[in-house]
């Protein structure tokens, strides 16, 4: 009873007229900014996280979670239109999107994506209302040891990150070990240098905009446009009808069961740790592909391929979204961004967040239904002039970003000791770029790694020592330790393949 | 001789790699030295160890592929088109340029903000910037950074009432 009590206090919170103009605001900026190559959709996160400090909790987070749909739908209209990509989860759009375009069928493929993105919202956000309850309630009975090995199967998601393991894990133990800068619960400092800013530990928010933002402008001084010479080509697709569009729109509602089995799909993927939006679009597009009636034409430009992709990387978004404020572990580089929307607010992801505050966060979860449908609207209109903005040249744009990043930055504690930081962990970031390091690696340890501190700390104080047995005689830890060695299955069968296949690239020579 | 010389073609990434590990062994010696009870060291001490022995492999493993990459590469003869060389080598130098110009100009703008105030050093940063990166036109030096500045200064220093930097202008 009193969950369906704090639904309907959570769908009353959206009656507000300024949560409701957030909503359309987060979606328009994140469609158009998921539509710009290159301004993936944790960059457009980033980027408008300072500007929700001034905002009550409900609107601004309201505000980044439309974003955060937005930019998953708005990264395949440049994939659909000129082949590449807003986000890496839109790659498999474009191999059904772009030879639509080709065909002269680029509207129809942008209207079969925005109503499939919808629906695939719609579904996450269904599933995050239902689940993310009795998540919390099972996530409660944790302790220090449960809640370090919950950030120790977080950590595992590194391994997933890169081709290269050992690039993931120098990255991801650089970002553990900065997140520990700072005062400890014994009151000894850490890593400081004598700065007693940083006696919080390093300010999130600007290490993420310089991480993730700043050095991103510098690797788009190598393009005259943000999309590339492709930009060139944008003028005629914008010409097409909006009779096209809708036909597209349409289109969609006739293959239910794949819009279906592409947003279960999505979403269950989208809960593991790491897997994600891309991974979540590759497993359906394949998936769907094996049941259609129409396989022969996947990747020709058949509009079912469109579906699968849009539907699961959209519903990912409720499963990633469970994850986050169920336990507090981002599944990915968008919802670590999220945390810092969060924190902003002095909200803190994981289980006593939904218990403190139910209509809050039934609110936050209400929205993204309601969302969804204004995404139908919105990403139609939007479809229609995206366009333009990827044909911006980045000698006007990256002024205007960096300029925004940094009065952003500023703006959160009005210090420019945060100004600093971020140009500081610009520099890390473009080096780490340069050579090929995966960044959400380093930012998943500075998240993770004053969780695993502190926790590791309490489970020690709290049993006057560390043993194997505080973890083995706890069946919450033993079920969590299970879940630990299971998930690294898939990096020792990985690792085993990548030695195989070098010995064997090695003995014929 | 020939590690020596994989060493040396693989020099950047290896010298990325120690100052990752420099960073880090100055860190943990830092902590160690402060500890009086192992408990600040709990995390800290498994995860520096965890990262030297990925520094290490990661150092072989790279000297490794660019030993790798040298014999491929005396194996194939390489016949580069002297012109497209040229045209890579100008491109190379315009990329450098421009991220000189990015870098310089951004913290040039960092320290005169204090400085000079809010408005005049952030228009002063977007107009240089956008001429900087190649825009030659009124419009994109001088009147969309003064429109901009002055959407940011109404938005936050009057509707959100941010106190923004302030020097000798404003």
């Amino acid at each position: 009873m009193s969950e369906l009590s704090s639904l309907w206090a959570g769908i009353g919170l959206l009656s507000d007229w300024q949560v409701i103009l957030m909503m359309i605001l987060g979606l328009l900026f994140g469609i158009i900014t998921g539509a710009i190559p290159g301004f993936s959709t944790p960059l457009a996160i980033s980027v408008m996280l300072p500007v929700t400090f001034g905002m009550e909790s409900l609107q601004a987070i309201v505000f980044l979670t439309c974003i955060y749909a937005g930019g998953n739908f708005g990264s395949s209209i440049s994939a659909i239109l000129i082949n590449i990509p807003g986000s890496p989860q839109a790659i498999v759009t474009g191999l059904d999107g772009y030879p639509m375009t080709r065909q002269g069928r680029g509207s129809e493929a942008l209207g079969v994506a925005v109503s499939a993105s919808a629906v695939g919202n719609l579904i996450g956000a269904i599933f995050l209302i239902l689940i993310l309850p009795l998540l919390v309630q099972f996530a409660l009975s944790f302790g220090p040891p449960e809640l370090f090995l919950v950030g120790v199967i977080g950590l595992t998601i590194i391994a997933s990150l890169h081709k290269s393991f050992l690039k993931a894990a120098v990255a991801g133990m650089f970002g553990v070990l900065i997140g520990t800068i700072g005062m400890t619960d014994t009151g000894a400092m850490r890593g400081t240098w004598g700065f007693y800013e940083l006696l919080d530990g390093i300010p999130l928010i600007p290490a993420l905009i310089g991480l993730i933002g700043f050095s991103e402008l510098f690797m788009m001084l190598q393009r005259t446009y943000v999309a590339g010479d492709g930009a060139a080509d944008m003028g005629t697709t914008q010409t097409q009808s909006l009779r096209q569009l809708l036909t597209g729109f349409v289109k969609t509602f006739r293959h239910p069961i794949s819009l279906l089995r592409a947003s279960t799909i999505g979403v269950l993927i989208g809960g593991l740790p790491g897997a994600g939006a891309t991974v979540a679009s590759v497993v359906s597009y394949n998936e769907g592909r094996r049941y259609s009636k129409n396989s022969a034409n996947f990747g020709k430009g058949e509009p079912e391929g469109v579906i699968n992709s849009e539907a699961a990387n959209n519903a990912s978004e409720g499963g990633a979204l469970a994850l986050l404020l169920s336990l507090g572990i981002p599944g990915g580089l968008a919802t670590a961004v999220l945390i810092g929307g969060f924190m902003l607010q002095g909200l803190v992801p994981g289980p006593r967040l939904f218990m403190d505050n139910p209509a809050l966060m039934y609110g936050v979860m209400s929205a993204q239904v309601f969302a969804s449908f204004m995404l139908l609207f919105f990403g139609l209109v939007v479809s229609f002039y995206a366009a333009k903005i990827i044909q911006v040249p980045t000698m006007v744009l990256i002024p205007l970003i960096a300029l925004f990043s940094i009065v952003g930055t500023y703006a959160v504690k009005l210090l420019m000791f945060d100004v600093y930081i971020m140009l500081v962990f610009a520099v890390i970031g473009i080096i780490l770029r340069k050579f090929d390091y995966p960044l959400i690696a380093v930012i998943l340890g500075l998240i993770l790694g004053p969780i695993l501190d502190s926790q590791l700390m309490r489970t020690y104080q709290g049993s006057g020592g560390l043993s194997v047995s505080i973890f083995t005689e706890r069946p919450l830890s033993l079920l969590l330790i299970g879940i630990l060695l299971l998930s690294l299955i898939p990096l020792f069968v990985r690792l085993a393949r990548e030695y195989t296949k070098r010995k064997q690239h090695v003995v014929p020579n | 001789m020939v590690w020596l010389r994989a060493l040396e073609k693989a020099k950047y990434d290896v010298l990325v790699l120690l100052a990752i590990l420099g960073y880090a062994t100055y860190y943990y010696a830092e902590v160690y030295a402060i500890s009086k009870t192992p408990i600040n060291l709990l995390l800290v001490e498994p995860v520096y160890w965890i990262l030297f022995i990925c520094v290490v492999a990661l150092i072989v493993s790279n000297i490794r592929q660019a030993r790798q990459s040298m014999t491929e590469q005396t194996s194939s003869a390489t016949t580069d088109n002297e012109q497209a060389s040229i045209e890579k080598a100008l491109a190379r130098r315009a990329l450098y340029r421009h991220s000189a110009s990015f870098g310089i100009t951004t913290l040039l703008y960092v320290v005169a903000l204090d400085w000079l105030g809010f408005v005049s050093s952030s228009f002063l940063y977007l107009s240089s910037l956008t001429f900087l990166l190649g825009a030659r036109s009124i419009w994109l030096n001088l009147i969309l950074p003064a429109l901009v500045v002055g959407f940011l200064y109404v938005s936050m220093s009057i509707f959100l009432r941010f106190s923004l930097p302030e020097g000798w202008l404003i």
